[in-house]
């Protein structure tokens, strides 16, 4: 799994590349949760090159935007996959998160 | 017990593909390894690669947290068997742990909001709702889960 910020001009965007599974998702977490805690503003995940996600990895998903929400920060998903779309559907997450 | 889990049981299963695997999380991904070369050798559609991997990870998630307390941790056997039928790829995954059905479970409740939605919980409603076969049965001693995907309607 790779993950990468930048910072664009009033948002930072969060690369994520790989699977979104059990043995990832703490990694993935702690790395958001680091972004969250140091990086003002808005957040934009860039979803386009997950193409595998799990319960463990909507679980990291929903601890940080509850995060996001407590601080009244914006958290939105760009370029899910068809097969994650399917499971953000399935588990609801497609409604509760802004997914752009 | 039987001496092995996972022995023959009429199911389909019988001179198959297996796998014998610890009882660690750290087996997950040797488990997924093994499904994608099974997959890649019959030529299985993505689609059915993608809904087999996430239920068996689900489900080995449960077995592996769940279904042996710590002493019984050394007389733990899990074993993972695939089949291709007609029209159907399908797992099976036996262990001699905890007795535990998770299609009994119901669905949890989709929340409207982030703010109400409960951490954790999606593993069981996700596999229901992307397997074709989601079954189970607790046979000399040990869990029998069985996940198919059917290779004509996955998409």
């Amino acid at each position: 799994m790779q993950i990468d910020s930048e910072q664009q001009d009033d948002h930072t965007v969060v690369r994520v590349k790989g699977r979104l599974d059990t043995v990832h998702a703490k990694t993935f977490e702690a790395s958001l949760c680091d972004t969250i805690r140091d990086v003002p503003g808005a957040i934009v995940i860039d979803m386009s090159q997950v193409d595998y996600i799990a319960s463990s990895g909507l679980r990291s998903l929903l601890i940080a935007g509850k995060q996001m929400k407590a601080a009244q920060r914006d958290l939105s998903l760009s370029g899910l996959q068809p097969h994650v779309r399917e499971v953000f559907d399935i588990s609801g997450f497609a409604t509760i998160f802004r997914i752009v | 017990m039987a001496d092995e889990v996972g022995a023959d049981s009429g199911d389909g299963f019988a001179g198959g593909d297996s796998l014998a695997l610890a009882p660690e999380l750290n087996e997950l991904p040797r488990a997924a390894g093994w499904l994608e070369a099974l997959a890649n050798r019959d030529g299985l559609p993505e689609a059915v690669l993608f809904k087999l991997q996430l239920g068996l990870e689900e489900a080995l998630v449960n077995v592996l947290s769940y279904a042996f307390p710590a002493e019984g941790k050394a007389r733990a056997q899990i074993r993972l068997d695939y089949a291709r039928a007609t029209g159907l790829a399908r797992l099976r995954i036996t262990d001699n742990g905890v007795p535990f059905d998770p299609t009994c479970k119901p669905d949890v409740v989709n929340a409207a909001s982030i703010e109400e939605a409960e951490v954790g919980g999606h593993g069981i409603q996700l596999m229901r709702h992307l397997l074709d076969e989601f079954s189970y049965c607790h046979v000399d001693g040990n869990n029998r889960l069985i996940l198919g995907t059917r290779l004509d309607t996955a998409g």
